[in-house]
C-alpha cells in the first residue's frame, strides 16, 4: 500500500463501518430487552391479578372467578392465555380452547421466562410464578402472543439498517472529498514536479502547507544550487580553456618566430600544442557534460536544429550543402540542452565533413526514448571500421583536418543519458549512418 | 588590407599583431571590448579577428553591436570554448567564420583569406587577375609568361587591395586607410610612388589614373 491516499480512506472506511455495526447492534439489543422487559412485568402482574382472582375452597379445591378476567381470556385463541396448576389441579383459560401451555416447574416466589409456540403457531412469550395460597402451592403461567412484538422489531431493524446503511455510505463520501481536500497539496507539488521534469515551469509554488513546505523548499533550494553550480563549473572551465588555450596560441606563435632553420623544433613544438589542446578539450568537454541530472528546461528543438545547420552551412560554405532534418511532431527533449546541442554538432559536422553535399537528420520518439538518425551521402566507412568508430581519439581517415575528438566526445554525451550508439552505412544515401538513441 | 585584432592576451596580441603585418596586413591591435567597438565602428577596416574573451565586453556584445549598427565589416572569432553552443552563437551573432585556438598563424591566415575572397565576390583559392596571379605566402606576383616580380610590404598591400577591388574607383585617402595602420604615418603622396612602382613592374595600362578622384586597377573592356 503505497498511495496515502487509500491508506487513509481504508483505515477511516473501517473505524466508521465498525463503529455504525457496534452502534447498530447496541441499539437493537437494547431496544429488543426493553420491550421484552415491559411485556414480562406486565405478564407478571397479569399472574398477581389471577392469583387474587383465586379462591381456595375448604375441601383444597381452587376455584377462579371467571367473570372479573379479561375478556381476552376467554376468546379461543386470542393471543392471551394461562394456566394455573397445583399439585392435583389444572385451570386453563378458555382462550387455549383444548390445548395447553408447556409449563415448568418453578420454587414458590420465583419467575421463570420462557419462549414457545403456542395455539395456532402463535409464538409465546410466557411467564410462570410460584406462590403459595392458603399453603397450597400453585404455579401461574401467563403467555402473551408476541407476534406483534417481533413485527415491530423487524421493521425497526429494517429502518434502522436503512438509516445506518445512508449514513455510512453519507459519511464515506463526505471523507474521501476530506481525504482529498487534505491531500490536494500533494498532488499539486507531483503534478508541478512532472511539469518541471518538463521543462514547463522553473521551480516548485512553495505555498503549501507547513507539513510540507520545508521539502518543497529544500528541493527549490537544491534544484537552484544545481542550476548555478553546473553553471559556474561549465563557466569556470570555460575560463579555464580560454586562458590555457590562449597560452598554447602564444606558444605557437613563439614556435613561429624562431629562425627559421629550426624546422624541426617548431613542428616538434607544434604537435605538443596541439597534443595538449586534444587533452583539454576531451577532458573539459567530458566534464561540461551536464547528463539528466538538472530539471529539464524544455529544449525548443526546431530552432535549436535551424540555428545549428545555420553554423554548419557558414561553416562549410565553400561547399553546396543539402542538410534536411525531420522532427516527428511528440518529440521532446528533457535533458540538457547544450549536451543535444555538442551531440548533434559533432554528428552532423562529421557528417558534413564528409558528404558530397546532402546530410539528413531524422529525429522521433520510439520507446526506448529518441531516437536521432544522422545520414549522409559520403565514402562511409569500412565495415571493420565501423566498430572503432567511437573509440578514444580513433579516427578511420587521417586526411582531413579534425582531432577525432568529436565521436568520443559524442559516446560521452550518449552514456551519461544512458543511451546507446551503432554506426551503420546508409541504405539510401550510402554514406555512413549514425544512429542514437538517449534516455531523456 | 586594414584588419583590426582585438585579443586582450598581453604575449599573444602584439605577437598575432606582428605576423599579421608581415603577411601583409595593416594591423591595429585592440586590448579589450569597449575601445575594440568603438574602433571597429570608426575605422574603415577589411576585417576584424575577435576573441571571445575580453576584458570590458564580452566579444560576442561586441560583434552583437556592430551588426545592430549595420557595421557589415566581416569578423573572424577567435574562441577557446570550442563548444558547439558557441559556434551556434557566435555564427548568430554575425560572425563570418571562427577559429579555435590554439592555431597556427597559417591556419588564421587560410581563414583571413578565403573570408576577404568570399567578402569581395571571388572564388576561393589565390588570387589571380587576368595574367597577374599574386603569392601570397611569399609576396610576389608571377605572370603568366613566368616571370615573377618579388614585392616590398607596402606595394602588396597595395596590388592586394587593387586585386580584390577590380574595376573600382579607389581614392587616394581609400587606398591609404586600407593599407597603413592607425599609428603610422600616413602621407597619402606616397601612395603615387607605390602605384608608379607598381606600374613599372606590371605595365602602365594596369592601373589607370582618374585626375582628382583616384585610381581604378584593371584592363579596359574587361
Amino acid at each position: 500500500m503505497t498511495s496515502i491516499r487509500s491508506r487513509l480512506a481504508i483505515g477511516l472506511t473501517l473505524v466508521l463501518a465498525l463503529l455504525l455495526l457496534g452502534q447498530w447492534l447496541w441499539l437493537t439489543l437494547t431496544i429488543d430487552r426493553l420491550i421484552e422487559k415491559q411485556v414480562i412485568s406486565r405478564l407478571q402482574e397479569e399472574t398477581e391479578s389471577l392469583l387474587a382472582n383465586l379462591t381456595v375452597k375448604p375441601d383444597g379445591q381452587l376455584v377462579l372467578d371467571h367473570e372479573r378476567l379479561s375478556s381476552n381470556y376467554r376468546r379461543s385463541f386470542s393471543g392471551l392465555y394461562f394456566t394455573v396448576e397445583t399439585a392435583n389441579q389444572q385451570i386453563f383459560s378458555r382462550s387455549l380452547w383444548d390445548l395447553n401451555l408447556n409449563t415448568w416447574p418453578v420454587a414458590v416466589g420465583e419467575r421463570r421466562v420462557h419462549y414457545q409456540t403456542g395455539p395456532q403457531e402463535q409464538p409465546l412469550l410466557a411467564v410462570s410464578a410460584s406462590y403459595l395460597k392458603q399453603d397450597k402451592k400453585l404455579t401461574i403461567t401467563v403467555a402473551e402472543d408476541i407476534a406483534w412484538m417481533l413485527k415491530d422489531k423487524q421493521h425497526f431493524q429494517f429502518v434502522f439498517t436503512l438509516l445506518s446503511a445512508g449514513g455510512l455510505v453519507i459519511l464515506l463520501l463526505f471523507q474521501a472529498g476530506l481525504v482529498r481536500q487534505a491531500l490536494k497539496p500533494l498532488s499539486k507539488a507531483r503534478r508541478q514536479l512532472e511539469q518541471l521534469g518538463q521543462g514547463e515551469i522553473k521551480a516548485i509554488d512553495e505555498n503549501a502547507p507547513d507539513e510540507i513546505r520545508p521539502l518543497l523548499i529544500e528541493l527549490n533550494r537544491l534544484m537552484q544550487s544545481m542550476v548555478i553550480k553546473t553553471r559556474r563549473s561549465r563557466q569556470s572551465l570555460g575560463n579555464l580553456a580560454h586562458r590555457l588555450k590562449t597560452q598554447l596560441t602564444l606558444i605557437n606563435q613563439i614556435a613561429e618566430s624562431t629562425s627559421s632553420d629550426n624546422a624541426s623544433l617548431r613542428a616538434d613544438i607544434y604537435q605538443q600544442t596541439s597534443d595538449i589542446r586534444q587533452i583539454i578539450d576531451r577532458e573539459l568537454k567530458r566534464a561540461r557534460v551536464a547528463g539528466v541530472t538538472l530539471p529539464g528546461r524544455g529544449v525548443d528543438l526546431p530552432e535549436m536544429l535551424s540555428q545549428l545547420t545555420d553554423t554548419l552551412q557558414r561553416i562549410y560554405q565553400d561547399k553546396a550543402l543539402n542538410i534536411d532534418w525531420y522532427l516527428a511532431e511528440d518529440v521532446r527533449f528533457n535533458g540538457d540542452r547544450e549536451d543535444l546541442l555538442e551531440l548533434l554538432g559533432n554528428l552532423l559536422d562529421n557528417a558534413c565533413k564528409w558528404c558530397q553535399q546532402r546530410v539528413v537528420l531524422d529525429i522521433s520518439m520510439t520507446n526506448q526514448g529518441l531516437r536521432l538518425l544522422v545520414e549522409d551521402d559520403g565514402p562511409g566507412c569500412d565495415d571493420a571500421d565501423l566498430s572503432f568508430l567511437s573509440q578514444r581519439g580513433f579516427r578511420a581517415d587521417e586526411s582531413r583536418p579534425g582531432s577525432g575528438l568529436g565521436l568520443a566526445i559524442v559516446d560521452d554525451i550518449v552514456e551519461s543519458y544512458a543511451g546507446s550508439l551503432s554506426f551503420q552505412r546508409s541504405e539510401k544515401w550510402g554514406g555512413l549512418q549514425v544512429t542514437v538513441h538517449l534516455q531523456a | 588590407m586594414r584588419l583590426l585584432l582585438v585579443e586582450d592576451d598581453p604575449g599573444l596580441g602584439p605577437k598575432l599583431q606582428d605576423a599579421l603585418n608581415r603577411a601583409g596586413y595593416a594591423t591595429d591591435l585592440s586590448i579589450d571590448g569597449v575601445d575594440a567597438e568603438a574602433m571597429g565602428d570608426i575605422e574603415p577596416y577589411d576585417l576584424i579577428v575577435l576573441d571571445l574573451g575580453l576584458p570590458g565586453q564580452p566579444g560576442l556584445d561586441v560583434l552583437r553591436n556592430w551588426r545592430a549598427r549595420d557595421n557589415l565589416t566581416p569578423v573572424i572569432i577567435l574562441t577557446a570554448r570550442d563548444a558547439w553552443e558557441d559556434k551556434v552563437l557566435g555564427f548568430k551573432a554575425g560572425a563570418d567564420d571562427y577559429l579555435a585556438k590554439p592555431f597556427q598563424i597559417e591556419e588564421l591566415l587560410v581563414r583571413i583569406n578565403a573570408v576577404l575572397r568570399r567578402y569581395a565576390g571571388l572564388k576561393p583559392g589565390s588570387l589571380t587577375y587576368g595574367e597577374l596571379s599574386l603569392d601570397e605566402a611569399d609576396q610576389s606576383v608571377s605572370l603568366s609568361s613566368g616571370e615573377k616580380f618579388s614585392l616590398t610590404g607596402t606595394e602588396f598591400k597595395l596590388l592586394r587591395y587593387f586585386m580584390l577591388n577590380p574595376g573600382k574607383l579607389l581614392s587616394k585617402t581609400t587606398l591609404t586607410e586600407h593599407v597603413y595602420q592607425l599609428d603610422s604615418d600616413k602621407d597619402s603622396n606616397v601612395i603615387e610612388v607605390y602605384i608608379n612602382r607598381l606600374r613599372q613592374k606590371l605595365g602602365q595600362g594596369l592601373i589607370q589614373t582618374r585626375r582628382g578622384q583616384g585610381y581604378i586597377f584593371g584592363r579596359e573592356g574587361r
